[in-house]
């Protein structure tokens, strides 16, 4: 093997005993490309996971007896779908857990406001505090724009830095309204203690969008706390 | 840990899974046009990653070789179905330094033979139910299924792409394809398996997902520029192969974006028609323009961005686990990929 690394009794801190690994690189602009590749890498695995998760949800619709509901005999088969709606739930915030660093000692909430959007609160069976769903109040037509606003509160006395990360919206038969579609308004920012930032989200829907409910999680990339589903409801 | 240490132990995980693959193959007719052509891939030399990811994960989280070896088994045949398969549809005619199936039978043979291979594949899996119980069996069985369906999701990603002569891509587009058509099979699922076998079923397996994933994309980048600049004997497939097949490699899709205008045009209409006569010449000019643009450098890079990211989600998600031989192969299994040259 060409790079030969060392590991501490715990295999946890390594470094790299061969600098050649990193021959032809420029040291000046190698974060920068490196952190945008990855990230790339990162948010379309994300969108892949969720997108399978769907695509999972949607196939456990198809195979719902409805006569067996109808029958009666439907409490084994309502709590087998709500155990999988739950792993699926983990499956989905496992994945974008590991992509932040969780930031203990913060206690922060997320609030929304209406402008062209109206705000909806939905329980979180996994975590035990609350993920909250923003959605827009009219649909908006393929081809359009719109924007939902949301307000951050930080209600610690330490400021808090925000980054927040942007994902396609995933909706009917997978189709999707692409990140780049997305703008987040101001995407990164300090949040001064016991202060509030509104953020407006602007979606592009593309004209060849096909009707329906679109769907994707906001979150930030240092804390998993603050997140926020953002859905919205393309109509012809 | 040597090369010649990582190609042995390759080596020998590799032995486990054609092991494997001999005992399920049925000694019945018909031989010649079937089972005899069953074992050919497999016993042409493998480089061994699946068996070796599934089996060593499995012996780091404390499970024994014996747990692991039907699952292993399956990879390893369900990944020589692919080839055969993946050979017809590229139309290849050389796979590891010998002629592919269907150069040297018929089409129609290597495809049926490509489908008993996939049928076999759920022998050992099945076997797991004795070795494992029923539940884990079930559940590594479903790891397959979502396995298989990523990869054929993935090819079905790239031919559209040349079937539709798509010149438009991005880095994005070509890591979900990459993530469905290699990631999950070659290093997240073999991953996923050999944590469940070997911690019973008690590891939650959906954060191996992203040392996976970046280890499969590094290994698959590396898998494209030894294509363009591999010895050939060393390599087992056409120098150049994969322009002459108008894959959408990394390489391409930088040069997509990188070339100007009138180049643009030219490679496009070479695309179109990659199989037409005369096109070797072009192949070559589109390897100097890859070399005059950067694009197998700026590859290059992008392999050792995705490795180093392997490595620190390796340092997150195995440090837990006390040192050992199989723990150490992973590790460097990671900078191996990248540093191979075939």
């Amino acid at each position: 093997m060409k790079d030969s690394r060392t590991s501490s009794s715990n295999g946890n801190k390594r470094k790299p005993s061969d600098k050649k690994w990193f021959t032809g690189i420029d040291p000046n602009g190698v974060m920068n490309n490196a952190q945008r590749i990855l990230n790339t890498a990162v948010e379309v695995l994300e969108e892949e996971i969720a997108a399978g998760i769907l695509a999972a949800k949607k196939i456990e619709k198809k195979v719902i007896d409805v006569d067996e509901v109808r029958s009666g005999n439907a409490e084994e088969l309502m709590s087998r779908i709500r155990r999988d709606t739950h792993d699926a739930v983990d499956i989905f915030l496992d994945a974008l857990s590991v992509i932040a660093n969780y930031v203990n000692g913060l206690s922060e909430t997320i609030e929304k406001t209406k402008k062209n959007g109206v705000a909806k609160e939905a329980p979180n069976p996994v975590s035990g505090y609350q993920v909250p769903t923003v959605k827009n109040d009219l649909p908006v037509k393929a081809g359009e724009s719109m924007d939902i606003t949301i307000e951050l509160s930080n209600d610690n006395e330490k400021p808090m830095e925000v980054s927040l990360r942007k994902a396609a919206l995933v909706g009917p038969d997978e189709n999707k309204i692409a990140a780049k579609n997305i703008i987040i308004s101001p995407q990164t920012f300090t949040l001064k203690p016991l202060s509030k930032q509104k953020v407006h989200i602007a979606v592009k829907v593309p004209v060849i969008c096909k009707p329906g409910s679109y769907s994707g999680l906001f979150i930030d990339n240092k804390n998993t706390r603050i997140c926020t589903v953002v859905v919205v409801d393309v109509i012809k | 840990m040597q090369d010649a240490v990582m190609k042995s132990m390759l080596s020998e995980y590799a032995g486990y899974a054609l092991q494997g693959i001999m005992h399920i193959i049925p000694d019945k007719e018909p031989k010649k046009y079937l089972y005899d052509l069953i074992a050919d891939y497999p016993t042409r030399g493998g480089k061994g990653f699946r068996p070796g990811l599934c089996i060593a994960t499995c012996r780091a989280f404390g499970g024994r070789l014996d747990q692991a070896l039907n699952s292993a088994t399956a990879l390893e045949l369900f990944h020589n179905a692919f080839l055969v398969h993946d050979d017809v549809e590229d139309v290849s005619y050389v796979r590891r330094n010998k002629p592919t199936m269907h150069q040297y039978n018929n089409m129609g043979i290597a495809v049926n033979v490509g489908d008993a291979m996939n049928v076999l594949s759920l022998k050992p899996l099945l076997k797991n139910k004795e070795v494992l119980g029923p539940a884990l069996a079930m559940k590594i069985f479903e790891e397959i299924e979502h396995m298989v369906a990523e990869t054929v999701e993935g090819q079905a990603i790239e031919l559209g792409w040349r079937k539709d002569n798509v010149c438009r891509l991005d880095d994005a587009d070509y890591m979900r394809m990459i993530l469905k058509k290699t990631c999950w099979y070659t290093c997240i699922h073999p991953v996923r398996i050999g944590a469940m076998i070997g911690s019973c079923g008690k590891v939650a397996v959906d954060k191996f997902n992203r040392f996976g994933y970046f280890m499969g994309t590094a290994f698959q980048i590396q898998d494209d520029i030894l294509n363009l600049v591999a010895e050939e004997n060393k390599y087992g497939k056409e120098i150049g192969g994969d322009i002459i097949e108008g894959k959408r490699t990394l390489m391409l899709i930088h040069l997509f974006k990188t070339c100007n205008k009138k180049e643009l045009e030219k490679l496009a209409l070479f695309l179109s028609d990659t199989q037409a006569d005369g096109n070797h010449e072009i192949a070559a000019w589109i390897m100097r323009l890859m070399d005059k643009y950067g694009s197998i450098d700026h590859c290059r890079k992008v392999a050792k961005y995705m490795a180093g990211a392997a490595l620190k989600e390796f340092c997150s998600v195995f440090a837990a686990l006390p040192d050992s031989k199989d723990k150490k192969f992973i590790e460097e299994l990671i900078v191996y990929m990248i540093n191979r040259d075939y």
